[in-house]
């Protein structure tokens, strides 16, 4: 019985955690998967409300994935892709850049957007 | 009656420290238990996180072109790991189970280590925050965990 005791103990235990682990979500946020090729940085200057909550394991100058926090007016129509002028900072240097971004899917919260194009990274 | 510390000694084998020999089985519960929080925690937020992790998983090695496959079978494999690691008579199977699980997780970590270290981790929850080389240390300590769990298991009296 106390074998089964300290099971069950992990059991709730990784609940409850995952539970008090996970991010607070409002209806305005929403995740994103940012499907791009650059920076582990990104800050969107227009439309203002973008906020980058985590980016794990990400570097500048090659391809991953990241997790994002997008307003969801920006996700009302996933159909089109988007057009953003955005100042971009890689490793803490400003650049402008304009670049535009398909979102794949949008579901519960999450969306998934493509970068296809990153210009004047200068 | 025989005696296992006299019988380990005359067979020339090094017998168990005191402290791992007395408190054998407690410690193999305590090495399951840390599994199954392990493996249930992981695999509730992959399948929270079931989309990201597909879309993440296609950019993987190996691994991209079953993305959703892939998506579907760690978390699967991770909860019927833990449901072996809770019922007693598949402990040891499930303890084999674990050991194979965070071995092929560690030789496929070494990998992106070496070839993609760029990506991040799809593990779940605060696992995610780990960089690659902690990530790569965790797992090894895990390997370890399921090897002493595992022997310590098979020298639990009967």
């Amino acid at each position: 019985m106390k074998k089964f005791l300290l099971s069950l103990c992990a059991v709730v235990l990784a609940v409850g955690f995952t539970a008090f682990t996970l991010p607070s979500k409002n209806s305005q946020d929403v995740t994103v998967v940012f499907m791009g090729d650059e920076t582990n940085r990104m800050q969107v200057e227009e439309p203002t409300n973008w906020q980058v909550v985590s980016v794990p394991n990400c570097e500048d100058g090659s391809e991953f994935a990241c997790v994002f926090d997008i307003s969801e007016d920006f996700i009302d129509d996933s159909s089109t892709p988007h057009r953003l002028s955005s100042s971009l900072e890689i490793n803490s240097v400003p650049t402008t850049t304009g670049f535009i971004i398909a979102l794949n899917s949008v579901k519960q919260g999450e969306a998934t957007v493509l970068i296809s194009n990153i210009e004047n990274k200068d | 009656m025989s005696n296992p510390t006299l019988s380990n000694q005359l067979q020339g084998r090094q017998p168990l420290p005191g402290f791992f020999r007395s408190r054998r089985s407690v410690i193999v519960e305590i090495i399951g238990a840390l599994f199954i929080f392990l493996f249930v925690y992981t695999a509730i937020n992959k399948i929270i996180a079931f989309d990201t992790l597909k879309h993440v998983l296609k950019k993987y090695p190996l691994i991209g072109d079953f993305s959703t496959l892939v998506a579907w079978l760690l978390p699967a494999a991770e909860l019927v790991v833990a449901a072996m690691l809770f019922i007693p008579k598949t402990k040891l199977v499930g303890l084999y189970s674990a050991l194979s699980l965070m071995s092929a997780f560690t030789i496929y970590l070494f990998y992106m280590l070496v070839f993609t270290p760029k990506l991040p981790c799809t593990c779940g929850g605060m696992l995610q925050q780990l960089s690659w080389p902690q990530h790569l240390i965790f797992n090894l300590f895990f390997v370890l965990l399921a090897i002493v769990g595992i022997r310590l298991f098979k020298k639990q009296p009967k």
